[in-house]
């Protein structure tokens, strides 16, 4: 399983008998920050079944599980991409220049209006929702429909990125 | 080559509150908008980056509000129409609407 450091953000690997009633115990092989933090649920289907359900957490892995949504990545405005999602043709260049245009994009537009919390952009039949997380963070999602848009956009105020620390 | 009074009348179109055009320095050509210059500094940023990403793909920009005021931003050659949408339309009626408006002052 994929975890990544509450400090650094660094993407570490631990098997998945190492994680035991969702507590994750490890020591980042990047920066030797000692992680221990509890694991969200993340049960992807029942989600994609029902949307409106009351999940109080949902993680990007459940969001870009639904119907015609293409990918979704999660960019730091210092770190770059933490959570990718995206499409294998992509390059991780392609997605840096990606997340930090959009970043400067959505927190430009929400310092000039403080009521914009979301953006789409129409490109090429593609329709790509960016929402900022928190002062650093962005999550950008592509979906084929307005429509997928549409139905995953109540589920962005419950997202919690349940293997990662977003804030700072 | 459009003419800056044909896409003025983008005004006239049910459903559109406000509407300003710039250039892509960020220079206003017309308005009807508050605070223009805060939106017209919105546009020129959003379409410079926007355009870095999807060049010449990009349809529009959109940004839904708590108000349905929704703000939508249209590349229209080196320009960037900002439009500020009725609450009582419907997005996808609207968006129809000026993209035809847009087309037939291109290919009248």
């Amino acid at each position: 399983m994929i975890v990544f450091c509450e400090d650094c953000g660094g993407k570490n690997s631990l098997p998945s008998y190492e994680i035991q009633d969702n507590l994750v115990i490890f020591r980042c092989m990047f920066c030797a920050y000692p992680n221990k933090y509890t694991l969200e649920s993340t049960n992807k289907t029942n989600a994609a079944k029902n949307p409106a359900s009351d999940e109080k957490s949902v993680s990007i892995s459940q969001i870009i599980s639904f119907k015609d949504i293409i990918g979704g990545l999660v960019y730091h405005r210092n770190k770059g991409i933490l959570v990718n999602h995206m499409p294998k043709t992509l390059t991780r260049e392609d997605l840096d220049f990606l997340g930090s245009n959009l970043f400067e994009n959505i927190d430009i537009c929400q310092k000039l209006n403080i009521d914009i919390e979301q953006m789409i952009l129409y490109i090429s039949h593609r329709h790509t929702a960016v929402r900022q997380i928190n002062a650093n963070c962005i999550i950008v999602v592509i979906a084929a429909t307005q429509q997928a848009l549409h139905q995953i956009s109540g589920l962005f105020n419950h997202l919690v990125c349940d293997s990662f620390q977003l804030n700072g | 080559m459009v003419d800056f009074n044909d896409i003025e009348q983008v005004g006239q179109i049910d459903g559109v509150k406000a509407y300003i055009l710039v250039n892509e320095k960020g220079k206003i050509i017309f308005q009807n908008i508050e605070a223009p210059e805060k939106m017209a500094h919105m546009i020129s940023v959003c379409l410079k980056n926007a355009f870095a990403i999807a060049k010449n793909r990009l349809k529009y920009i959109y940004f839904p509000l708590p108000t349905k005021n929704d703000i939508y931003i249209f590349p229209v050659g080196r320009f960037g129409l900002g439009v500020v949408k009725h609450q009582k339309i419907s997005n996808m009626v609207f968006v129809q609407k000026i993209i035809q408006f847009l087309n037939k002052l291109v290919h009248p």
